[in-house]
C-alpha cells in the first residue's frame, strides 16, 4: 500500500507539466480536447460506419479473385472479421469465470 | 583482410562503458551498433570465420543472406533500443543492454551448434539483468524464473549437439530436422525460446516484469533468434504449421481479458509468433521470405508499441488498463506513434505488418492448409482486437483516467519516431525489405483484393469492437491474474509443496520416531552384549590368562604325545 502510495506521489510529480498546471483534470479551467465533445465521437463513429458500408458495398463492382470456395461467399471477409470478433470476446469473457484470480493470486 | 565478427565490437563496447558516464558513454552506446550496422554492409555473404579447438572446428562467423537479414536487425534494433534507453542512468541496464545485442548477434552469424549453444546462454543471463534491473520483488522473482527457464532451452540445446555430432559426426548448424533424438532436442530448446504453446509463459511472465526501457530489447532479441534457428534448422517441418497456427490463436483469448498492457503485448508477440513459425512450418520460398519479414517487421512494430507503453510507464507509474486512459490530451506524439505500431500489427495496408503476414498467408492458401488459413485469418481479426485497437484505446482514450502526464523524455519520441517512420517506410514501399529476403520476390501485395478483403476484415473487427462496447458486452478491465500453464509451476507445485510439509509432517515425524526409537533398542542391545561390562568384551586379569594358556597348552601336549 505504501509503495502504491509512493509511486502514486512520484508518477504526480512527474506528471506536472512544466507551466505548472495541476496533473489532474479540474473542470472547467482545463481545454476541451477532441474527444471531450460528444459530437466529435458521433461524427467519427459516423465516418466509420460509412467506410464499414462502403467497403461491403465495392463488392458489387469489384469482383475478388478468390483461391478457396470459401472466399466466393459475398462479403466473407467482413463476415468473418465480424464474427471472429464477436466470438473472441464472448468466449475470452467466459474464460474468465474459470481462470480469472485476485491481482496477488501468485504472492499469497 | 580477417572480418572481425561484429559481436566482439558489442562485449568490448560493454566493458567499456563500465567506467564512462555522460555524453562519452551514450556515444559508445549509439555508435556500436552504428558502426557495426555499416561495418555489416561491406561484408559480402559466404565470409566464415573459423577456429579450431581440439579437434572440432568451430564457425563463430558464417554470413550468409539469411543469417545478414537478422543481423541488419538486430543492429538496426539495438540502435533504436539504445536511443530509447538513452536517459537512463543505470550501468546495469546498459552492460547487459550490449552484451544481450551481442550475442543475439553473434546467435545469428553463429555457424556451428556449439558457437550457437555459446551465444544462448549468454542472451540468457544479460537479458535476465534487464528484468532484475527494476529492483522491485515481483521483477526479482520473475527474472529468476525466467533465466532457470532460459538456462534450460540451453542445457537441452548443448544436449541435443553432442547426440546430433554423435548421430551424424557434423556440428555444423544448418538444417537439422527432426530424424533423431539429437534433432528432438535441439528443436524443443529452439521451441522454449520461440514460446512454443505450453512452453510460453516465462515470455508472459518475465517481459512484463522488466525495465521500461528493458522491455524494448528483450522484444527484439531472444525470440526471433529463435525464429532464425527455426527457419535454418527445421525448415518445412509440417509440426510446426501446427504449432504456428496454434500460437496464432490462443494467446488473444488471454490478450483480450488481461489487464497488465504490457502483458497483453507479450501474448500479442506469442501471436505474432506464430504467424513466422507456421511460414517455417510450410516451408516454401515464398512462407520461409513471409516468415523472415514477419520476423524483422514484428521487431520494429512490437519494439514500438512496447516503447509507447514504457513512456505511458515511465511516465505515470502504471501499466494496468484498468488505472489507464485519456492520455492523448497530454501524450498526443505518444499516441500517435502507438497507432502507427498498432496499425502496422493489425497489417493495416501501407503498413508494414500488411506486407509480410499476406506473404504467409498466401502460402497457407497455395499449399492447402485450408483449415490452418482459417485459423491465421481468425488471428488476423484477433490481433486488430487486442493489439491494435484495445492497446491505444485503454491508454490513450476511453475512460478518461484524469492523469495528466507529459510527452516522455525527446530521446525517447526520438526512438519511437524512427520506428515509426520504418514502419510506414517498408509499408508503403516493401521492396525494399524484399530484396533482403533469402529467396527472390516475386509477390506484389497491393492488389484490389488483397487489399479490400484486408481491410473488410479490418474494418469490420473495429465494427465488432464497438458494437461490443456499445451493448456493454465486452469484458471490462480489471485488476486481476489470469492463471495459465505457468499455474503449473508458480501455483501449483509451491502448493503442494506446502500441503506436503502440512500434512506429510506429522507422518514423517511419526516415522522417524519408530525408527529413532528402534534404533535406540538395537544401540542398548548392542551395548548390553559387547559393552564394555559385557561378558564378550570385559577384561580378564592377566593371572588369569596365563591360567588359560597353560591349561590350552597342557591339553595340546595330551593330544601331541598320543
Amino acid at each position: 500500500m505504501r509503495r502504491l502510495l509512493e509511486t502514486m506521489q512520484t508518477s504526480l510529480k512527474q506528471s506536472i507539466p512544466a507551466n505548472g498546471t495541476p496533473p489532474l483534470s479540474s473542470e472547467g479551467t482545463e481545454k476541451k480536447h477532441l474527444f471531450d465533445n460528444p459530437a466529435n465521437v458521433t461524427r467519427l463513429l459516423r465516418i466509420f460506419f460509412a467506410i464499414c458500408l462502403g467497403l461491403v458495398g465495392v463488392e458489387f463492382f469489384f469482383h475478388r479473385h478468390v483461391v478457396h470456395a470459401w472466399e466466393n461467399l459475398w462479403g466473407f471477409y467482413a463476415l468473418y472479421g465480424f464474427v471472429a470478433c464477436v466470438a473472441l470476446v464472448l468466449i475470452a469473457t467466459q474464460m474468465r469465470k474459470v481462470l480469472m484470480r485476485d491481482e496477488d493470486y501468485y504472492e499469497k | 583482410m580477417t572480418t572481425i565478427p561484429p559481436f566482439i565490437w558489442f562485449f568490448l563496447g560493454a566493458l567499456a562503458i563500465i567506467p564512462l558516464r555522460g555524453w562519452a558513454r551514450n556515444a559508445v552506446l549509439l555508435l556500436i551498433p552504428a558502426l557495426g550496422g555499416m561495418g555489416l554492409l561491406g561484408v559480402a555473404e559466404g565470409t566464415v570465420w573459423q577456429l579450431t579447438l581440439m579437434d572440432y572446428t568451430l564457425t563463430p562467423l558464417r554470413v550468409d543472406k539469411l543469417s545478414l537479414l537478422f543481423g541488419y536487425l538486430f543492429h538496426l534494433a539495438a540502435f533504436i533500443a539504445f536511443v530509447f534507453a538513452l536517459h537512463v542512468r543505470d550501468t546495469v541496464q546498459h552492460v547487459a543492454g550490449l552484451f544481450y545485442a551481442g550475442s543475439a548477434i553473434g546467435a545469428a552469424f553463429a555457424g556451428d551448434l556449439i558457437s550457437l549453444f555459446i551465444f544462448w546462454e549468454i542472451m540468457a543471463f544479460s537479458s535476465a539483468f534487464l528484468i532484475f534491473a527494476r529492483r522491485t520483488e515481483r521483477a526479482r522473482a520473475a527474472g529468476l524464473r525466467y533465466l532457470i527457464i532460459q538456462v534450460l532451452s540451453g542445457v537441452l540445446l548443448l544436449a541435443g549437439a553432442l547426440v546430433y555430432l554423435q548421430e551424424t559426426g557434423s556440428l555444423a548448424f544448418d538444417y537439422i530436422g527432426l530424424t533423431g533424438i539429437g534433432g528432438w532436442l535441439i528443436f524443443i530448446a529452439f521451441g522454449i525460446k520461440c514460446a512454443f504453446p505450453l512452453l510460453h509463459n516465462w515470455l508472459t511472465d518475465a517481459y512484463p516484469e522488466a525495465t521500461p526501457t528493458g522491455t524494448v530489447f528483450l522484444t527484439a532479441f531472444t525470440t526471433k533468434v529463435a525464429v532464425y534457428a527455426l527457419a535454418r534448422g527445421f525448415p518445412g517441418t509440417e509440426l510446426l504449421v501446427y504449432i504456428g497456427v496454434t500460437m496464432t490463436c490462443f494467446p488473444i483469448f488471454y490478450a483480450v481479458i488481461e489487464n497488465d498492457l504490457r502483458r497483453v503485448l507479450s501474448y500479442s508477440m506469442i501471436n505474432q509468433i506464430g504467424f513466422m513459425v507456421c511460414g517455417i512450418g510450410i516451408g516454401t520460398q515464398l512462407a520461409i521470405n513471409g516468415a523472415v519479414a514477419h520476423a524483422f517487421n514484428d521487431v520494429l512494430f512490437k519494439g514500438l508499441l512496447m516503447m509507447s507503453m514504457g513512456a505511458v510507464l515511465y511516465r505515470t507509474g502504471r501499466i494496468n488498463g484498468s488505472d489507464l486512459g485519456g492520455l492523448y490530451k497530454t501524450m498526443p506524439i505518444t499516441a500517435g506513434f502507438c497507432m502507427v505500431g498498432a496499425a502496422s500489427i493489425s497489417a493495416f495496408p501501407l503498413f508494414s505488418g500488411f506486407v509480410s503476414k499476406s506473404l504467409v498467408m498466401v502460402a497457407t492458401l497455395e499449399e492447402g492448409y485450408h483449415w490452418v488459413w482459417l485459423g491465421l485469418l481468425f488471428a488476423s481479426a484477433g490481433v486488430f482486437h487486442h493489439a491494435g485497437i484495445k492497446i491505444p484505446y485503454f491508454a490513450f482514450f476511453g475512460h478518461d483516467s484524469g492523469i495528466r502526464a507529459s510527452e516522455p523524455p525527446l530521446n525517447m519520441l526520438i526512438a519511437m519516431g524512427m520506428a515509426a517512420t520504418i514502419c510506414i517506410f517498408i509499408g508503403v514501399y516493401p521492396f525494399a525489405l524484399y530484396d533482403l529476403l533469402p529467396y527472390p520476390v516475386t509477390y506484389f501485395p497491393f492488389d484490389g483484393t488483397h487489399v479490400i478483403a484486408q481491410l473488410q476484415i479490418l474494418f469490420f473487427s473495429a465494427l465488432a469492437f464497438v458494437w461490443l462496447q456499445k451493448n456493454s458486452l465486452y469484458p471490462p478491465e480489471l485488476r486481476s491474474v489470469n492463471l495459465d500453464v505457468e499455474w503449473l509451476y508458480r501455483g501449483a507445485t509451491p502448493r503442494a509443496i506446502h500441503a506436503l510439509v502440512r500434512w506429510g509432517g506429522p507422518v514423517d515425524s511419526g516415522i522417524r520416531g519408530f525408527v529413532h526409537r528402534q534404533a535406540m533398542r538395537l544401540v542398548g542391545l548392542c551395548h548390553r552384549v559387547y559393552g564394555p561390562r559385557s561378558a564378550v568384551a570385559g577384561t580378564y586379569s592377566s593371572g588369569l590368562m596365563v591360567l588359560w594358556v597353560a591349561a590350552l597348552l597342557g591339553v595340546y601336549l595330551i593330544f601331541y604325545l598320543k
